[in-house]
């Protein structure tokens, strides 16, 4: 599922490395290469600053902008439940679902270790779950595959306790998931999603 | 709820009072200018305004590259902006928001504050270490020749010290020693100033009184010397050691070994300065020789005085 994502190219680069892995795999599975971008480009789209990470503000109308002719729309939601993302996954018409994890995720890191800053664990992380199983969640860690940078191996897809997980999805902003659809498909919309940049 | 304002790039934000600040703003922060930023503190003004002050934290790999432990560090640099939410009535705060380029100016500011405050923390631990090393042996040969002349043939002429000092710089190298209190220049002729004078420095010997006066005056005058007088081989090798020694405390571990790459990273992104694997290889090697850091085939690693100088200074861990 995962073996073809790529790593982070830096330590903050989770978003539109994350980004341009969903884009990626759902190019190829639809058919649709324009869906396909550049890091550079997508860079651009998140904001992305060396040092200050990216901002996930704009996004939404920024993709949108690059995505609309193509038949696909950027959804944002806040409040997700296990059943919505599962649904995401599931379905053909969507990309892989990105979430934000807590800071506090980074302490049971398994693939490299962290150390929290003076002011405790203040950055949050994006990674791309691809599974939720009755007691777990599978998920890719783009900064894991950082530190795999010359492995012939695929970055190891990372699983937690859905418990776990729940609660990291939760801190930051209400579980926020951002995914790429077809414009046509209205059945996520039972899921409370919010317009675009209405987080 | 946000609303824009057309004359400014700023956002008013209203949030409701009823919840703690900190925790109703914090996913505003990381939404609109990263997901690093936190509230690093607030308090209350004396007009009842609470004052918020923010903090970015930079993930930085610092692992050891020769036993690739596979560390993450977790820097944060505080202060890179300040908010004012002001109380209003219906139980709200009003919050002007900076736009991002406000933050990320914040943020680099205090970057190169960091830098800064590292560069001249490095100069002045391993000065004594790298005066021996030519290029810096020879910048530093005129403000030196000055200062022993002034010390053993007080009272001289300036224009003799002029003509016979090779240095074009000569008038600019008077100016600064006087300035900054090392010989008095009155009526065209120089005198030892009270810092020539001292007893630190008058009782030295000969041999060591070049070495001496000039880390004194590196201490006392960096920023002149260096940017003044274009004396960039005071900040050329501290830049390179630092190279290395911004990891080190950042990891907390000056036994961390480091490669080429790992430094040539250091230096573009403190600096912004792209450096050759060759060039930088050879500074380390330069740096080893002056005992600034240990060298081992490719990789480098810190001792353990020099360290402890620049780590209490340098306000990150």
């Amino acid at each position: 599922m995962v073996a073809d994502f790529q790593r982070q190219p830096t330590p903050d680069n989770c978003l539109p490395t994350a980004l341009k892995n969903i884009l990626d795999r759902h190019a190829e599975a639809a058919e649709k290469p324009g869906l396909s971008f550049p890091l550079d480009e997508l860079n651009g789209l998140c904001e992305y600053r060396d040092g200050l990470g990216s901002a996930t503000h704009e996004l939404p109308e920024r993709l949108d902008a690059e995505i609309a002719n193509l038949g696909y729309e950027t959804k944002v939601s806040i409040g997700t439940t296990f059943e919505q993302l599962d649904t995401i996954i599931q379905s053909d018409a969507t990309s892989l679902p990105l979430t934000e994890l807590a800071a506090d995720y980074f302490e049971t890191v398994e693939g490299y270790d962290v150390q929290p800053g003076r002011d405790g664990w203040n950055l949050n992380h994006i990674v791309i779950p691809f599974g939720v199983n009755d007691e777990t969640v599978l998920f890719y860690d783009p900064m894991e595959g950082f530190f795999r940078p010359n492995s012939s191996d695929s970055t190891p897809s990372s699983e937690r306790p859905k418990a776990q997980f729940y609660e990291w999805w939760s801190d930051p902003r209400k579980r926020w998931t951002f995914w790429i659809e077809e414009s046509e498909q209205q059945q996520l919309d039972t899921f409370g999603t919010e317009d675009n940049g209405n987080e | 709820m946000a609303t824009s304002n057309e004359d400014t790039e700023a956002t008013q934000l209203k949030l409701s009072a009823s919840a703690e600040l900190e925790t109703a703003l914090t996913p505003e922060l990381k939404s609109r200018y990263g997901s690093g930023v936190y509230v690093q503190n607030v308090h209350t003004a004396s007009s009842g305004d609470k004052v918020v002050s923010l903090g970015n934290t930079l993930p930085k790999d610092v692992s050891d590259c020769r036993h690739r432990d596979n560390t993450l560090k977790m820097v944060d640099i505080r202060d890179i902006a300040t908010l004012r939410a002001e109380p209003a009535s219906g139980d709200y705060y009003l919050i002007e928001l900076p736009d991002r380029d406000t933050v990320v100016k914040g943020f680099e500011d205090r970057k190169r504050e960091i830098v800064e405050t590292l560069d001249i923390q490095m100069a002045q631990a391993i000065y004594n270490d790298v005066y021996d090393l030519g290029p810096v042996k020879t910048q530093l040969t005129p403000i030196l020749q000055i200062l022993r002349w002034t010390r053993n043939h007080e009272p001289l002429d300036v224009e003799r010290v002029d003509r016979e000092q090779p240095s074009e710089n000569t008038m600019d190298y008077l100016n600064a020693l006087d300035q900054l209190g090392y010989l008095e220049v009155v009526s065209g002729e120089i005198r030892p100033g009270r810092k020539l004078l001292s007893a630190d420095l008058n009782e030295v010997s000969s041999e060591d009184f070049g070495r001496t006066i000039l880390g004194d005056v590196v201490r006392s005058g960096y920023h002149t010397l260096r940017d003044e007088l274009g004396l960039n081989m005071l900040s050329h090798y501290p830049k390179f050691a630092a190279g290395y020694y911004y990891t080190a405390v950042q990891r907390s571990d000056p036994n961390v070994w480091l490669d080429v790459d790992a430094v040539k990273q250091n230096l573009a992104f403190e600096y912004g300065e792209d450096h050759g694997e060759l060039f930088v290889d050879a500074k380390l090697s330069e740096l080893s020789e002056a005992n600034v850091l240990k060298k081992d085939g490719s990789y480098v690693r810190g001792v353990n005085d020099v360290y402890e100088q620049v780590s209490t200074s340098v306000a990150f861990s």
